[in-house]
């Protein structure tokens, strides 16, 4: 009996792109369908910003040293794939993404665009109205570790999924949670 | 590299693409939209695993990512759910 695994995209696209390529040239390669040794916009699979960026020339194609160029800015951002864990810079960076009046702290405001009200007071140990970076990087488990289970807030064991849907990348068909009919692994995680 | 951060749904589902190509994906992929109602439902926030059984009722919930976040104890959770299921019951 196998079991379906969907991975979730949550707040893909957040102020840089990080992804771990090992050796040179390998995604460029998949990319140049043609084979004509150059990435044109129709076989670049990334948004159209990404490709204005590196095209250095604005010749309209993305040369092997472009592609390289691209690589390298890559692996100085760093890369993590959800659960990799050494989620430090990305967690520090999600901060700095929220934190919207720059004042090095997040309101409750500013919390809440992306995380569960009820989690803010629990973040805010000093409870004085405010999340600073540390509480914030502690809150995540960079100072201890979470307890085991979840445990705190999301959908409980036992209980049914929640009544959302989300929509497939590809095409327009959405999954409804609540209508799940075999074993599926779902797997929340973001793209930066 | 630096991309903003999406504001439309459409422009959300572009970066998953850019997602799903770097990270060479071979599993289904799904985008929430751009108010995060799933990962509001789900507290899925950064990183988090979940496994939802055939009664569409929740079989397991992990630790929040990252350093909740365990494959391992998903798997295992998994592996019990699915020999679980295959053993019938005994009267």
């Amino acid at each position: 009996m196998r079991a379906l695994i969907i991975f979730m995209v949550l707040w893909a696209g957040l102020l840089s792109a990080q992804t771990r390529q090992k050796g040179a040239g390998g995604f460029g390669q998949r990319m140049d369908a043609n084979g004509d040794g150059k990435i044109s916009p129709e076989e670049f699979p990334g948004p159209k910003n990404f490709f204005d960026q590196f095209d250095a020339d604005k010749n309209g194609f993305l040369s092997a040293a472009e592609r390289e160029a691209m690589r390298r800015a890559r692996m100085q951002q760093g890369g993590r794939r959800p659960g990799q864990g050494g989620g430090g810079a990305g967690q520090q960076e999600l901060f700095r993404a929220l934190d919207l009046n720059t004042d090095q702290k997040l309101s409750a405001k500013e919390w809440g665009v992306l995380l569960q009200a009820a989690d803010f007071k629990k973040a805010d140990s000093q409870a004085d109205g405010h999340v600073t970076s540390e509480e914030w990087m502690h809150f995540f488990g960079q100072g201890q570790r979470p307890a085991r289970g979840g445990g705190e807030g999301g959908a409980q064991v036992g209980a049914l999924a929640p009544k959302v849907s989300a929509q497939f990348m590809a095409g327009d068909r959405a999954l409804d949670f609540s209508k799940i009919k075999r074993h599926t692994v779902v797997v929340f995680g973001s793209y930066t | 590299m630096q991309i903003e951060q999406p504001k439309t749904f459409l422009a959300r589902k572009d970066v998953a693409t850019a997602c799903s190509v770097g990270l060479k994906l071979s599993i289904p992929l799904l985008v929430d939209d751009i108010d995060n109602t799933v990962m509001r439902a789900f507290d899925g926030f950064p990183d988090r695993l979940y496994i939802i059984g055939p009664d569409a009722r929740i079989a397991f919930q992990g630790g929040r990512g990252p350093r909740g976040f365990s494959v391992d104890e998903m798997e295992t959770a998994l592996k019990k759910l699915l020999v679980a299921k295959s053993t019938p019951a005994k009267d």
